[in-house]
């Protein structure tokens, strides 16, 4: 955003005004007015004053003040329009409930999936003059990144003098109310330096930000909770200013609310902001973010209202520069070519070389809800074309009357309008209902806002109008062919017009078919998808593992001296002794506990990372993993250069070469390099996703045994945990300790690929129904319609099986078109979510074949049912009746 | 309908027009009158001021020529009429009236 153009959506606004002839020369003068406050207010203030200015001339404006009087009576004739669709639906309350059901139901869930998109994607920061904040890029020669070690941060902000500088460091708690809550929930939180909320612009809605005092050594640590998260877990009570919270097991003082809105620029929108000194007391790291310390933190800034991008450009890069020619002792060589560059801090929508990150997922988004929206026009359309046809009559005397044929299509678009908008209402109802049902679907943490804002109620209308003329388009089409001589002699429209209908409604059941195919293949391959991944074999006993990890305190060098007590081997004995515990061993990275250390690797010109752990002797048989070849570690070797490889790791280092005694010389922090004596089977370990991640054992060192965790084998670990913690406390009661089964952290991956597969299953049934309802209410209304037809061929001997064939096979052939184009386009369209899928293919057999007959069922038993009617036909009865 | 009364924002858009040597048009108004009065005045209630003081006779308008800054989009032009002017002058009375009432009650 600029302050050169007024905001697209104020000029598109503009355009709806019925300015007449002095359009040009209105929307002129707005402009000057909005450079004009531009320049003497700021872009925020002159965006704003157009917004007033734009409405006030549509408000304000009397019409004849820009426009000649036109003979023109269209108010009236709206009125009048509108009257006759509400006479015309009292006619037929059965058919409009289910239409403005189907529309509404539509309505809601796109609504809901659109509001879900944008709470994740698309919400505003929150930001005052956003287009004044910008984050402050690392480039060098070799790329860039976001990220600045907080060394180089205080370094930056010391030397600029133009702009203030702030920093931000993003991470995860565990959020407790009181000193022993049980089950504490993990919560994002952002570290902050202490002007970080003032350079948001962001304000309190209760107590205050933070000051300067509030990183006081020795004090609890000071919090500022999100609006969002104060709502949902705090129950918006003003008076949790003052009380104590506990994170991570660390009391810290809440002395704020953020006002609502307030997300600052990230993708985790967190519940808590802390300042920076606080990390220390929280995980207990000593000499975390202090004038050397190389934690990575995102750096934002905001040019006062005096300073242009370039002139803060100018300055940050002759800062940076100097930064790069003095680098510390401890940076062996300078960053080459080190730039510090100001990108707009809100890059979702257009990035420094154009990349708009946002596009891809809304492009899935809209059009999945337009495929739902579809789906329900067609039932309106169909309620339609079928009344059209009956109203053939209506419309042909209107003709004679002298009726324009404008007029007419002006009547069905009004029909169609008023049920779009009677859809958009229920539809907000249902929205309400609705919402928290996907939110809960999509496990959407506490801090994102998923309330809908004014974006999402647009959103919503827009889709009911949408709705409403895409219902109306075809049966207005029908009724501008309306024709006076026949409808006149009360006869049938004779010719192309008496077969439109038909083949009208044959094309929206095929389209509704194919739609809902679509739909059905995403959730089918979702659920497969995720049906995969919780199948996964990990390759390792992990059903039966669980993991206690103690974190030491850290003042002074106590933590060194617990651990040189003897902790882990008393650890270790406690944890034998413990009922249900089959084994013990130690590990610095157990499976699936969120961290590790890796490197980088080139094989073959292609990147690979390669994953390091640090085991006891007995890992791989606690962990049940099978040496396929050499051996494992013993006892005495703990201090050797050795390691043991994964299978994988194997073929991809040393292809068809014997991996035992090969040495590794590309070991961080070892320039010696080991020597493998072990090949163990592959075993998934950090992402359910890697399924062939290179890992290396090492033996682990005295020296690691700082950072190292106790993982035991339970044939139930879940019963083991409390326990386990117990016994580990009567250890050393200042050593915190947390336990967690293995399947739980394996768990905790399989939430996306649970929350995709419910949400793209409710979006099918959804789909199904609406599909469902309208082969309904097509197939009765022709089977009504044929009455007289089926009567003349029973009466001329055929039987009633023999018509209830024919009725369905016509009435199941547009279904059967419509599902092979909608199966044709899911193959084509397949690829584009194969990143959802987890490895499963998007033309998963399986998948197809499951959607294609839940379809095929669904619309065989919706036909059947108004079909069997077709024996209630008395031949002899029909025939009279003509 | 006012008839030729005056309304308060008609005769400052009025005074503006003049005050701004006539041959003025919206943009300029809108300003003189947001600067004069410290508070918002909306485009569409300057229009419609313009717009009924054109119809009441106090102003008359013609188009202006194309200006490159505006896009080449042509400007209508407002000035203020005899009778406008008349109407000013009587509105001014009208207070200047009031006002000497008022200092003379205050002085006795």
């Amino acid at each position: 955003m600029n302050a050169e153009h007024p905001p697209r959506f104020g000029r598109v606004l503009l355009k709806f005004v019925p300015l007449g002839e002095r359009r040009p020369e209105v929307a002129a003068d707005l402009r000057e007015a909005f450079l004009r406050r531009a320049g003497s207010h700021g872009g925020r203030a002159a965006r704003r004053g157009y917004y007033r200015d734009v409405i006030s001339v549509f408000i304000d404006t009397p019409r004849r003040a820009f426009s000649r009087p036109r003979p023109s009576r269209w108010p009236a004739d709206a009125a009048a329009d509108l009257g006759y669709a509400l006479r015309v639906f009292r006619r037929q309350p059965g058919a409009v409930a289910v239409a403005v059901a189907g529309l509404a139901l539509a309505i809601a869930v796109g609504t809901s999936i659109f509001s879900l998109v944008y709470a994740i994607a698309l919400r505003p920061y929150g930001m005052t003059d956003p287009d004044r904040v910008y984050r402050v890029s690392r480039t060098y020669e070799q790329g860039m990144s976001t990220g600045w070690t907080y060394a180089e941060f205080l370094r930056l902000r010391a030397a600029t003098s133009v702009v203030d500088l702030t920093a931000s460091f993003s991470d995860g708690v565990l959020v407790a109310t009181s000193a022993d809550e049980q089950r504490p929930s993990s919560q994002p939180v952002l570290f902050v330096s202490d002007n970080y909320l003032k350079m948001l612009g962001a304000t309190a809605a209760h107590g205050r930000l933070f000051s300067a005092g509030d990183g006081a050594p020795g004090q609890p640590p000071a919090v500022v909770v999100s609006h969002t998260y104060w709502e949902r877990r705090f129950g918006s009570d003003p008076a949790i200013v003052g009380k104590t919270v506990w994170l991570s097991g660390t009391p810290s003082v809440v002395v704020g609310v953020a006002a609502r809105g307030i997300a600052g620029p990230t993708d985790r929108p967190p519940a808590f902001w802390l300042p920076l000194s606080a990390y220390e007391t929280i995980y207990r790291v000593p000499g975390s973010f202090t004038a050397t310390s190389t934690e990575g933190v995102s750096v934002y800034a905001r040019l006062p209202g005096d300073i242009t991008r370039e002139r803060a450009q100018t300055e940050l890069a002759a800062v940076s520069t100097a930064l790069a020619a003095a680098p510390f002792a401890a940076d062996a060589a300078p960053t080459k070519g080190l730039l510090a560059r100001l990108d707009p801090a809100d890059d979702r929508f257009g990035d420094a070389n154009g990349n708009v990150a946002v596009v891809a997922v809304l492009g899935v988004v809209l059009v999945v809800v337009a495929l739902i929206l579809l789906l329900a026009c067609a039932n309106v359309a169909n309620l339609q074309v079928a009344s059209a046809s009956a109203r053939r009559r209506e419309f042909g005397m209107r003709l004679a009357l002298g009726a324009g044929r404008g007029r007419l299509v002006r009547q069905l678009f009004t029909e169609s309008l008023l049920l779009g908008a009677v859809s958009g209402v229920v539809g907000l109802l249902l929205l309400w209902w609705v919402l928290p049902l996907f939110a809960t679907l999509a496990s959407a943490p506490e801090s994102f806002d998923v309330s809908p804002d004014l974006r999402v109620y647009l959103f919503l209308a827009a889709t009911a109008v949408a709705a409403g003329l895409g219902a109306g388009l075809m049966p207005a089409r029908l009724a501008a062919r309306a024709d006076v001589l026949s409808a006149a002699q009360g006869r049938a429209m004779r010719g192309g017009i008496a077969e439109r209908p038909s083949r009208l409604r044959s094309l929206l059941v095929g389209g509704q078919a194919a739609a809902s195919i679509l739909l059905l293949v995403l959730a089918a391959l979702l659920t497969r998808a995720m049906v995969h991944i919780s199948r996964v074999d990990v390759g390792f006993a992990a059903e039966s593992l669980a993991i206690i990890t103690p974190s030491f305190p850290r003042e002074g060098d106590r933590h060194k001296t617990i651990v040189q007590r003897g902790y882990f081997d008393a650890a270790i004995a406690r944890a034998r002794a413990v009922p249900g515990v089959e084994a013990v061993t130690l590990a610095a990275y157990p499976p699936f506990g969120g961290v590790s250390e890796s490197s980088q690797l080139t094989i073959e010109g292609r990147p690979a990372v390669l994953y390091w752990n640090y085991v006891s002797p007995n890992f791989f048989d606690v962990a049940g993993m099978r040496l396929v070849r050499g051996r494992g570690f013993t006892t005495a070797e703990t201090a050797e250069r050795i390691a043991v490889v994964s299978e994988s790791t194997a073929r991809a280092l040393w292809p068809g070469a014997d991996p035992i005694g090969q040495v590794l010389d590309r070991v961080p922090g070892d320039a010696r390099g080991v020597r493998v004596i072990g090949v163990v089977a592959d075993a998934i370990t950090m992402r359910l996703t890697d399924s062939a991640g290179l890992m290396l054992y090492r033996p682990l060192m005295a020296a690691q045994l700082l950072g190292a965790r106790v993982m035991v084998r339970a044939a139930a670990p879940g019963t083991v945990l409390a326990p386990l913690e117990r016994a580990f406390r009567t250890i050393d009661p200042d050593v915190r300790v947390e336990a967690y089964a293995v399947t739980d952290g394996l768990s905790a991956q399989l939430q996306p690929p649970r929350a995709f597969a419910a949400i793209a299953a409710l979006v099918g049934a959804v789909a199904l129904s609406l599909a469902v309802i309208g082969l309904f209410g097509v197939t009765s209304l022709l089977v009504g319609q044929r009455t007289r037809e089926i009567g003349v061929r029973m009466a001329i001997g055929a039987t009633i099986a023999d018509v209830r064939r024919q009725m369905l096979r016509d009435s199941l052939r547009p279904v059967a078109i419509g599902l092979t184009i909608g199966l044709a386009l899911a193959l084509a369209g397949g690829q584009f979510m194969s990143a959802a899928l987890y490895g499963v293919s998007s033309r998963d057999p399986l998948a197809i074949a499951a959607a294609v007959s839940v379809l095929a069922a669904a619309a065989f038993a919706a036909v059947a049912v108004p079909v069997r009617r077709v024996a209630r036909i008395d031949p002899a009865r029909t025939l009279r009746a003509d | 309908m006012k008839g030729d009364h005056l309304g308060e924002f008609e005769e400052l858009t009025l005074l503006a027009v003049r005050a701004l040597g006539d041959k003025t048009y919206a943009v300029p108004v809108q300003q003189f009158i947001e600067d004069e009065t410290h508070r918002p005045a909306a485009m569409g209630a300057v229009y419609a001021s313009l717009e009924r003081l054109e119809r009441k006779g106090f102003l008359k308008s013609s188009m202006g020529e194309a200006t490159p800054e505006r896009g080449g989009k042509r400007k209508r032009l407002y000035a203020v009429t005899p009778a406008g002017m008349q109407a000013l002058r009587d509105a001014r009375k009208t207070r200047d009236k009031i006002w000497r009432t008022i200092e003379e009650g205050r002085r006795s």
